[in-house]
């Protein structure tokens, strides 16, 4: 039986926990080391901390897309009539 | 903006037969992400050109499309090669992978020999990610962390965790394994993290 993970393996699989990947003894064993060290709670929490915040950024830079779409709409029509070969729908 | 999309196999037909609501739809859906993933491979500059040449791909791609994998995959993948191929010839130097060291060489001088802290995380000054994000110094730092990463590491971090999409997909998408799928994210979010420890630190 493996003893209770080092912080140094807290961290190195601290992105599979937040993302639920652990098998269910190792996540069982992460969860006691946590219980026990307070800086991985920190370290951890610090770490989804920071995959929250990529997310914010994400959701404040979806606006500009709309016109966009207008212009690959016409350049997708002006292929299809260059090619009109490929015109499936048999 | 994301009306329901109808499914791939209600879908495909339409777009082969071109459908132009159809072909809207999709444009709708997809294109956002496909300019996002395009500037994780190749940056800001031209993403917007490789992703216009990825829908040109699609459409010559589409008679041939074999459903093994969703649509939605199956273009992201056609964004990633035409990304991909475009950075080797802009760039003959640049590398798609990580150079600077493994996984492992990321944290190391913060542990001491018997893998425990050698000195604890920092205390951070913020309870949300409005607050962290309030700082402008701090948004600075975050941008030019993700700027330092490798293409790859950006394109699975900017998959996952700023678009949403799941693992199995993101593999596919960059055409690595499983393992090397995590292994990029993995890197990248210890990237960033440690770009904001940083910032604490000061
Ligand atoms: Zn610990």
């Amino acid at each position: 039986m493996k003893m209770m993970p080092s912080c140094r393996e807290i961290s190195e699989q601290a992105s599979d926990y937040l993302d639920q990947d652990l098998s269910p003894w190792q996540r069982a064993a992460f969860r006691m080391h946590l219980l026990m060290c307070v800086y991985c709670r920190r370290h951890v929490k610090h770490l989804g901390f920071t995959v929250a915040t990529l997310g914010k950024i994400a959701s404040e830079e979806k606006a500009r897309e709309n016109d966009d779409i207008q212009q690959i709409i016409a350049l997708i029509k002006r292929q299809q009539k260059e090619s009109p070969e490929q015109k499936g729908g048999d | 903006m994301n009306q329901q999309l109808p499914s791939d196999n209600e879908l495909i037909p339409r777009l082969l037969a071109h459908d132009e609501t159809a072909y809207t739809q999709v444009v709708s859906a997809y294109h956002g992400l496909m300019v996002h993933l395009a500037r994780a491979i190749v940056g800001p500059a031209i993403a917007d050109e490789v992703a216009q040449a990825a829908w040109l791909a699609v459409i010559r791609a589409l008679p041939r499309f074999e459903r093994r994998s969703s649509l939605k995959t199956w273009v992201l993948r056609i964004v990633s090669n035409t990304a991909k191929t475009r950075l080797r010839h802009e760039s003959r130097t640049v590398s798609l992978e990580d150079t600077q060291g493994d996984q492992t060489s990321i944290n190391a001088g913060q542990f001491n020999a018997s893998g425990r802290w050698a000195s604890p995380p920092t205390v951070w000054h913020a309870d949300t990610p409005d607050d962290l994000l309030a700082s402008q110094e701090l948004r600075a730092c975050i941008d030019t962390a993700l700027r330092a990463l490798s293409p790859l590491q950006r394109a699975a971090l900017t998959l996952r965790d700023m678009q949403g999409l799941d693992m199995e997909s993101i593999c596919k998408v960059l055409e690595v394994s499983e393992s090397n799928g995590r292994v990029l994210l993995h890197r990248a979010r210890h990237r960033i993290h440690a770009a904001i420890e940083e910032f604490y630190q000061q």
